[in-house]
């Protein structure tokens, strides 16, 4: 029989974790165009400062000494349980500054690679991002502070001190949820809204809208503010839930993921994102389960997964290259029309 | 406007039917689950009842090559288990779920959340310290049982419900410290992949070594997951010309191993000093060539292993093992006890899925079992406690290249059994 | 400082790096597709010795690993092109689509390759998924014929294939009509197509050579290494792309010559960064990416889609 609630929460929250990175990527990538190749470079910072915070700052302010127990070896381990399961609120508040701050210096370092990414040139964009993922993964292997290739292990989940799991995990969904739905309607409103379609208009060709007199470095580094920090939000979602952090897990093959999410969901808006990231996490998981039906194979069936999974992929991107839900042009409504009436007269 | 309403919906139905496909086929499979499995507690007398072991191993990815050889391990064990429940005259079944995590700390919590999902309350796996940490605190939460056969991190030895049955790398460090101080060993350059299981033993040798008097001069770490370590052995061979010590201190797996060794055979320098390594690539058939084990004889190459001695049941393992297509390899003998206490426990509690029950049924069997990779038992963190450890090289014998046991340690004390030239 | 054994693995690892490299670029400039199934090649390539070496017995020459390489990642990349990079470019996607498409076929390539390793380590008994280092029968008969024995096998063995291929496509390139239609067609296909030229059987030949060239790169690869894994691929593609992104995705001479810089940086520079400085070799990646970045920020490569319009402009004035 299959847990089906607890299989739903489990991929629920998965789901809204990678659904943020799909949508702020569809932002950037899809309306923005700028081709983010290094998604997991921003993820994996917000997972790093939500490790960072949620356990050196938790056992500093409850007095524990933390160069005899860091958090990376078992003494720390056990007293982070220990604290946050007897201490909801010192949990619950560091978690949400963590987010902030998660928010800010991700968004921060979105803002400082913008240089960059304006003088490399569209078409390099994406692999400069992609080598400052690398660098930073491999600054996090180097340095002892953050565990090294040992990672950090017991971040606290925020709901942990509920007795009842399920109700906490519910709880963390809950969260997540909620997130996603700013993160969306935030991108929604972006999207519908005169700045993007000067997002747009810089996608299909910056030197237009720069000889119109739009400012594009700039709008770029705002928008890279802006989703770098939701990325790094997600980044502290994921620590949080996980529980642990280890750079093995911010590797390229994440943010391509990502990718594969918005373009076979439909890269020009973020229905699409989302529509994406829900059949790419959940596809995966259904074939997990359906592994045992296949016992008498000569292989391990499980081999299957991702052929089957790279054959959905294939197949729905030669039918619909645009996506499942590419976007449709706006509504042209009343407002606009007597809005353009006005100018022109 | 027509057409592009139509194509779009087109689209949108193409979506939802090959959604509701996938769907339909996982239902269908919950559904075929529940009417041919079904739940112990149901089951009416008579029936055979199947109890499904979740395995998560890393059948892709950085370490599949090690994962690949503990496929028929597991499968040698269930048979076991089966063999031991039709002679006992009883009718439970064992199963094994077997999932591939692709060596990633992500994929062994999705697996072990799927395997959860589906009934199962005990898990074999997940290869790597870096994913048992990752499904920690799943395994804390829902209090499911984890039997991890290959990991050494110290940083979760805690209790809880994660068990290992890797022996813990502070003795055989230690053992390994003692043996080298023996052979007059007293300097040590310290060469191993920047992983936690070569970082811990590298770690403890150190220490251990250095209380006994000797001295690392110099600890070179080279980063896993790369194609070629060719200039990485060129720089050890320069610090060795350098410092010139007694031995090198070698910690790496089959994959980089033998492309490590391969590498070090081409250096003079190399060859001139002692090489001391841990069980990182015990049992891997690529290292069994002409250009390696000459390697291996020049410089007296000595592993430690955590075998016990005159295990006959060890020696009883390997043999059944060449019958499903194995040889032993890393942790082998380990994922093949982890799956039999996991198993004798379910018995002892009569098919239970009750955590704390299983849980401890799991301390008590392993307190009297006794399998290839030795005494089972587990101190108070779920760790595997270890007392001798076995030497062993490699050598070519009676016409092929193979691995051999030479002798072994228990405590300080050093028998040396055979003598190669 | 032992250098001998460095400069030797950066040499290979420069050949290694050109065969794979370059026709990486030939296929972005072909048909401005990034190819995220390249690492396939590259695999397909060194399997395809592998069990040829297994097949004929542990003995295989490096004629038949060539031909038979060469032909097997020929046809994958050809078969990767028609199945899927046409019916798209029929349609006039965006670069990603293909990306995302080819990265579908990466996953099905893969674990194809996963499966097959599995049944044949059963048949065979060898671990497919770790497999030591093959030895060449021919060229371990040049060897001994010229006695050049202490030189390793697989110096000769890069030499071999790395001259040859090079002659080869400059041959092909510059000196044959052949060439200089492919030449024609991956720089504007449209005038290629109006001008006469079979444009889509040269582009199905470009993939083709693509897919054979770059699976050379395994056949080196398998004679070099103590142990092959299908993840080589994965290893030696992230030097490719740094390499044909400092060649600008356009220019073959500066992705030969960056390949070799990037051999001689993780090789050379690291070893004496290494000893001199005491750098643990750990931060070979840090250091190769960052340098690929310094080098793109400082000077962004023109021709493809080089950062122009913001290069001359110190301010943008606001209205």
């Amino acid at each position: 029989m299959i847990d089906v609630i607890g299989f739903l929460i489990n991929w629920l929250i998965y789901f809204a974790i990678y659904s943020m990175l799909a949508i702020t990527l569809n932002l950037e990538s899809g309306i923005g165009g700028i081709t983010n190749f290094g998604k997991v470079a921003f993820f994996g910072l917000g997972a790093y400062i939500g490790a960072l915070m949620n356990t050196y700052m938790l056992l500093a302010i409850s007095g524990v000494d933390v160069s005899k127990a860091p958090p990376y070896t078992a003494e720390g381990v056990i007293a982070l349980t220990r604290i946050s399961i007897s201490n909801p609120a010192l949990v619950l508040g560091i978690f949400i500054l963590s987010i902030l701050v998660s928010f800010t210096v991700t968004g921060i370092f979105g803002y400082l690679l913008t240089y960059p990414i304006i003088r490399v040139g569209a078409g390099f964009v994406g692999f400069t991002l992609l080598s400052i993922g690398e660098v930073l993964r491999a600054i996090y292997i180097n340095t002892e502070f953050v565990g090294g290739t040992y990672g950090m292990l017991g971040i606290p989940q925020p709901f942990m001190w509920i007795n009842n799991t399920l109700l906490s995990n519910i709880c963390y969904l809950l969260l997540s949820i909620s997130i996603l739905a700013l993160i969306y309607i935030i991108s929604h409103r972006i999207l519908y809204s005169p700045l993007g379609r000067t997002l747009r208009s810089i996608r299909d060709d910056d030197i237009v809208a720069l000889c119109l007199g739009k400012d594009v470095p700039k709008i770029k580094s705002k928008i890279f503010f802006l989703t770098s920090g939701l990325s790094g939000v997600a980044g502290t979602l994921y620590a949080s839930y996980v529980s642990s952090v280890n750079p093995q897990m911010f590797v390229m093959l994440v943010t391509f993921n990502v990718w594969a999410m918005i373009i076979i969901g439909g890269s020009e808006s973020p229905v699409g994102a989302v529509v994406g990231a829900l059949i790419l996490t959940l596809v995966e998981r259904l074939l997990s389960l359906t592994a045992s039906f296949y016992e008498y194979l000569p292989f391990t069936s499980d081999y299957l997964r991702p052929v089957i999974i790279g054959l959905i992929m294939t197949i729905v991107l030669v039918k619909y290259p645009r996506g499942l839900f590419p976007m449709k042009p706006p509504k042209i409504t009343k407002s606009i029309v007597k809005d353009l009436e006005g100018k022109i007269s | 406007m027509n057409k592009g309403a139509s194509i779009t919906s087109g689209k949108k139905l193409l979506a939802f039917v090959v959604i509701a496909l996938v769907i339909g086929l996982a239902i269908g499979y919950g559904v075929g689950y529940y009417t041919t499995t079904l739940s112990i507690s149901q089951a009416p007398a008579g029936a055979e009842r199947v109890y499904t072991l979740g395995v998560t191993f890393a059948l892709s990815g950085a370490v599949s090559s090690v994962c690949v050889q503990w496929t028929p391990v597991v499968t040698m064990a269930i048979d076991d288990l089966n063999n031991l429940t039709k002679s006992m005259g009883l009718n439970i079944v064992f199963k094994p779920y077997i999932l591939d995590d692709a060596s990633t700390p992500d994929g062994a919590l999705k697996n072990v959340q799927t395997l959860y999902a589906t009934g199962v309350r005990i898990v074999i796996g997940p290869a790597l310290s870096s994913q048992v940490k990752a499904v920690k605190a799943f395994s804390d939460a829902n209090k499911l049982i984890i039997i991890a056969p290959c990991s050494n991190s110290p940083a979760i030895a805690i209790p809880d419900y994660i068990f290992r049955t890797q022996p813990s790398a502070l003795r055989e460090s230690k053992a390994l410290a003692t043996y080298a101080v023996h052979e007059g060993i007293r300097s040590v350059v310290s060469f191993h992949i920047n992983d936690e299981f070569c970082n811990v033993f590298a770690q403890y040798f150190k220490k251990y070594f250095e209380e006994s008097g000797g001295s690392v001069l110099y600890d070179m770490a080279y980063q896993a997951g790369q194609a070629d370590y060719g200039s990485d052995v060129a720089s050890l061979a320069s610090w060795v010309a350098k410092l010139r010590p007694n031995a090198v201190f070698y910690c790496g797996y089959d994959t980089d191993g033998a492309n490590v060794l391969n590498h070090a055979a081409d250096e003079p320098v190399l060859r001139g000093v002692r090489w001391l390594t841990v069980e990182g690539f015990y049992g891997a058939s690529e290292i069994l060539t002409q250009k390696i084990v000459d390697f291996a004889r020049a410089t007296n190459i000595i592993g430690i292993r955590p075998v016990p001695i005159a295990n006959p049941l060890y020696d009883e393992f390997v043999e059944k093992l060449k019958k499903y297509g194995a040889t032993p390899t890393l942790c082998s003998e380990n994922v093949y006890d982890a799956v039999m206490i996991a198993g004798l426990a379910v018995l002892r509690t009569g098919g239970s899925s009750d955590p704390e029950v299983l849980r401890r049924a799991l301390i008590e069997v392993a307190k009297t079992y006794y399998g290839p990779g030795g005494w089972g038992l587990f101190d108070e963190n779920g760790d595997r406690l270890q007392a001798s450890f076995r030497l062993w090289t490699m050598a070519f014998i009676n016409g092929t290249y193979q691995y051999i046991d030479i002798g072994y340690i228990a405590d300080s004390n050093i028998v040396v059994e055979k003598v190669l030239g | 400082m032992e250098i001998y054994r460095v400069i030797l693995c950066s040499y290979v690892f420069s050949w290694i790096y050109i065969l794979s490299g370059l026709p990486l670029t030939l296929s972005y400039r072909t048909t401005k597709v990034f190819n995220f199934a390249h690492p396939v090649f590259i695999t397909y390539g060194a399997y395809v010795a592998i069990i040829a070496n297994e097949v004929l017995g542990k003995r295989i020459n490096l004629v038949t690993a060539v031909l038979l390489a060469f032909v097997v990642g020929g046809l994958v990349s050809l078969i990767t092109h028609l199945l899927v990079f046409r019916p798209l470019s029929y349609q006039r996607v965006s670069s990603n689509t293909y990306m995302v498409a080819s990265m579908g076929l990466w996953f099905i390539y893969q674990y194809i390759l996963y499966i097959a390793c599995q049944i044949l380590t059963r048949k065979y008994g060898a671990n497919f998924l770790s497999y030591p280092t093959i030895e060449y029968e021919d060229v371990k008969l040049v060897q001994d014929a010229l006695r050049i024995g202490n030189i390793p096998q697989y110096i000769i063995t890069a030499s071999l294939i790395g001259v040859t291929i090079s002659i080869a496509l400059y041959i092909l390139f510059n000196k044959t009509v052949l060439g200089i239609a492919l030449r024609g067609t991956a720089d504007n296909v449209t005038l290629a197509a109006v001008s006469g030229i079979p444009t889509d059987r040269l582009i199905n030949l470009t993939w083709f050579l693509v897919g054979g060239i770059t699976a050379l790169s395994g056949v080196i690869w398998v004679n070099f290494s103590g142990s092959t894994t299908p993840d080589v691929g994965l290893n030696i593609v992230v030097d490719n792309f740094a390499a044909a992104f400092i060649g600008g995705l356009y220019s073959l001479p500066i992705t030969a010559v960056a390949s070799i810089v990037l051999a001689l940086i993780e090789n050379t520079l690291l070893a004496v960064l290494n000893y001199y400085f005491g750098v643990q070799p750990t931060i070979r990646l840090a250091i190769v990416f960052g340098i690929v970045f310094a080098i793109l920020v400082a000077r962004p490569p023109a021709g493809a889609a080089g950062g122009l319009p913001y290069r001359f402009i110190k301010r943008v004035s606001k209205k």
